[in-house]
């Protein structure tokens, strides 16, 4: 019994002792495979602390983490129409850039400043990756490539009979897409545009509504085009590269189209906002940025890194650039929570038909 | 036996903050407005019980029963032949049999959805194998074929746990009176077992009607039963409406809830020293 006692005691004094050192801590809430670990670790013996690092597959399921406040987060990582709604309910506070001695150095894309800049929510950002939404399709099919070249949107809306057509089963998605079809503003509040757009979905007759398994089903064969993030492609495309395998799926952007960005922001919650900052200005140095930039693949929101993602890494390929010269380029908005309400059951009649 | 008490103390916790607190909590949100992100005041209301009068729900509901009724029905007319058949046998083959059965469960459910899912698309291994090109995926077939795969063995190991408990010589006597073996199966054999096949029927139809994974993924997305309607409202719908998506999740929960226990209390009834359960 005393042997028991004692060896229980050993035990909870090495689980008080590990609970317990003294090493700060940074908790870190992010998309999988959004970051480099190597420069988390870099980061962690830099600076002497511990990152806690912890992987989400939704916008949706970030923002509730952040609700809930049971526990504390330092860094978050959402998109851009995420951001506005936290903004709405001060769950984020605003970067303090005059500590961030990288910043400056490296300049925001101008095109891409712009647009979120005017979503207003500029001061509570640091950009991250950014990328578009567009038409993910099977090149086995030749056909497919010159009706999308002609026709853009309509492409994916108007031949749900001769092919199998795959949409993105998120409200914001689809209607966006549907709004891009028929000429509007991808934030359009005007019920009337709104039910066109779900009468256009309705119309569209889809054969799969899906996430992330959509880019499988194209590449597979079973759906001859759908509705992705450009992140969908580049993976893939990666994935396919590195394994050697053919291609047989491509891309295509149509104009116009929806930027999407994640960007760095910091939680109200946040205990550790000094070394929350720290930690943003660690991945700002050109070196780490570029580094992050290359091991993640999407586009860098930064020109001189997206300079050098282009010219020196071979990231040359034709819709790398989210933001062409001389294309027309949206971003979401949260907008107002009528809005989002009337999303969901635009989306939930739309999967009806 | 004092010690014994002590002993139910671990489990009595486990209970009390895994299933009756979250069940209290299920029942707050659905008959409030309380914001689950933001506790605070809140107020009687039965507002989240106008979800019942939405179009994609009411077709949510009838998905569900459609498809657990036609699951259920495919179970029971495969299902009894096979457990009866186990029941014949001598005892070391039907412990082979068995195990063969239980051994697939023991996959994981997600694994054997992605499996399903590959074999029905036109170009599969399958096809490569047998040249046989199914191209299911996104049919209702799809998805009545992949439940039935999922819960077949929760009808059969029910109707089988009664059958091999059942006394042989009352199949003699049947037949000593003259029966035919189809008298004795319909008169006397049935009848028997009627607690396994309500067992069985129960823990088929009820995780077949709220499975979610499988229809989304072998239905790719069209077809929508009362699960991914759950599902939305906790985490997808969450960002608009203030929270209140919650609350409705929480009514639908809530409803099937109330039909599980129903049908428990049925189980309990026909079989009140839960044999056929596993």
């Amino acid at each position: 019994m005393k042997k028991l006692a004692l060896s229980l005691l050993i035990v909870f004094g090495f689980i008080l002792t590990v609970g317990c050192t003294s090493t700060t801590k940074l908790y870190v809430l992010n998309w999988g495979e959004y970051m480099d670990p190597d420069l988390i670790s870099a980061f962690e013996d830099e600076y002497g602390v511990k990152v806690v690092y912890q992987e989400v597959g939704s916008n949706e399921e970030m923002a509730t983490l952040l609700q809930a406040g049971n526990s504390v987060y330092d860094i978050v990582i959402p998109s851009d129409y995420t951001i506005d709604k936290l903004i709405q309910e001060q769950l984020i506070q605003p970067i303090d850039f005059t500590k961030l001695t990288n910043f400056e150095n490296l300049e925001v894309i101008s095109s891409l400043y712009d647009l979120y800049d005017e979503s207003g929510i500029a001061d509570y950002v640091v950009p991250y990756a950014w990328g578009t939404i567009g038409i993910l399709y099977n090149t086995d099919d030749t056909t497919i490539a010159p009706l999308l070249e002609e026709e853009g949107w309509a492409g994916l809306f108007e031949h749900g009979d001769t092919y199998h057509v795959g949409m993105y089963d998120s409200s914001r998605d689809a209607v966006a897409a549907a709004l891009l079809y028929l000429g509007y503003d991808v934030n359009s509040e005007v019920e009337s545009e709104l039910m066109e757009a779900e009468t256009a979905l309705k119309d569209a007759n889809f054969f799969a509504w899906g996430e992330d398994n959509l880019k499988g089903l194209v590449i597979e064969g079973t759906l001859d085009m759908a509705l992705v993030y450009s992140g969908d492609y580049f993976s893939e495309y990666y994935i396919a590269d590195e394994e050697g395998r053919a291609i047989n799926f491509d891309y295509y952007v149509p104009n116009p189209t929806n930027v999407w960005m994640d960007a760095m922001v910091i939680p109200s919650i946040s205990e550790n906002v000094e070394l929350a900052h720290q930690f943003i200005d660690f991945f700002l140095r050109e070196a780490n940025a570029l580094q992050n930039s290359d091991w993640i693949g999407y586009a860098p929101c930064y020109q001189v890194i997206y300079d050098q993602m282009v010219d020196d890494y071979g990231y040359d390929f034709e819709s790398f650039n989210p933001f062409p010269e001389g294309a027309n380029r949206q971003m979401y908005v949260y907008g107002t929570d009528w809005r989002s309400e009337m999303l969901f059951s635009i989306l939930s009649s739309a999967k009806i038909g | 036996m004092k010690r014994l008490t002590r002993m139910q103390i671990p489990y009595r916790v486990w209970m009390f903050l895994f299933i009756v607190i979250p069940t209290l909590i299920l029942f707050v949100l659905a008959l409030t407005n309380m914001n689950l992100y933001q506790i605070g005041a809140f107020d009687l209301t039965l507002d989240h019980f106008a979800i019942f009068s939405k179009n994609e729900i009411g077709i949510a509901f009838w998905n569900s029963f459609f498809y657990s009724s036609i699951t259920t029905l495919i179970c029971f007319l495969i299902g009894y032949p096979v457990a009866y058949y186990l029941s014949t046998l001598p005892n070391k083959t039907r412990k082979i049999l068995v195990s063969l059965m239980i051994v697939p469960l023991w996959s994981n459910m997600l694994l054997r959805i992605v499996a399903w899912e590959k074999v029905f698309t036109a170009d599969s291994y399958f096809t490569d194998l047998t040249g046989i090109s199914l191209n299911l995926i996104g049919t209702q077939t799809a998805v009545v074929i992949g439940l039935v795969a999922m819960y077949l063995p929760f009808m059969i190991f029910p109707i089988f746990s009664v059958l091999e408990k059942m006394d042989r010589s009352l199949h003699e006597a049947s037949k000593d009176l003259g029966a035919t073996d189809f008298q004795t199966f319909v008169r006397v054999t049935f009848p028997l077992s009627s607690s396994g096949v309500i067992s069985g029927v129960i823990m088929t139809m009820l995780p077949a009607m709220t499975s979610f994974v499988l229809p989304a993924r072998l239905g790719l997305g069209t077809i929508s039963l009362i699960g991914n309607v759950i599902e939305s409202k906790f985490m997808k719908e969450v960002l608009g409406s203030s929270g209140m998506s919650i609350n409705e999740g929480a009514v639908l929960s809530l409803f099937i809830m109330v039909l599980s226990v129903a049908a428990f209390m049925m189980i309990t009834r026909v079989d009140k020293e839960g044999e056929t359960l596993i």
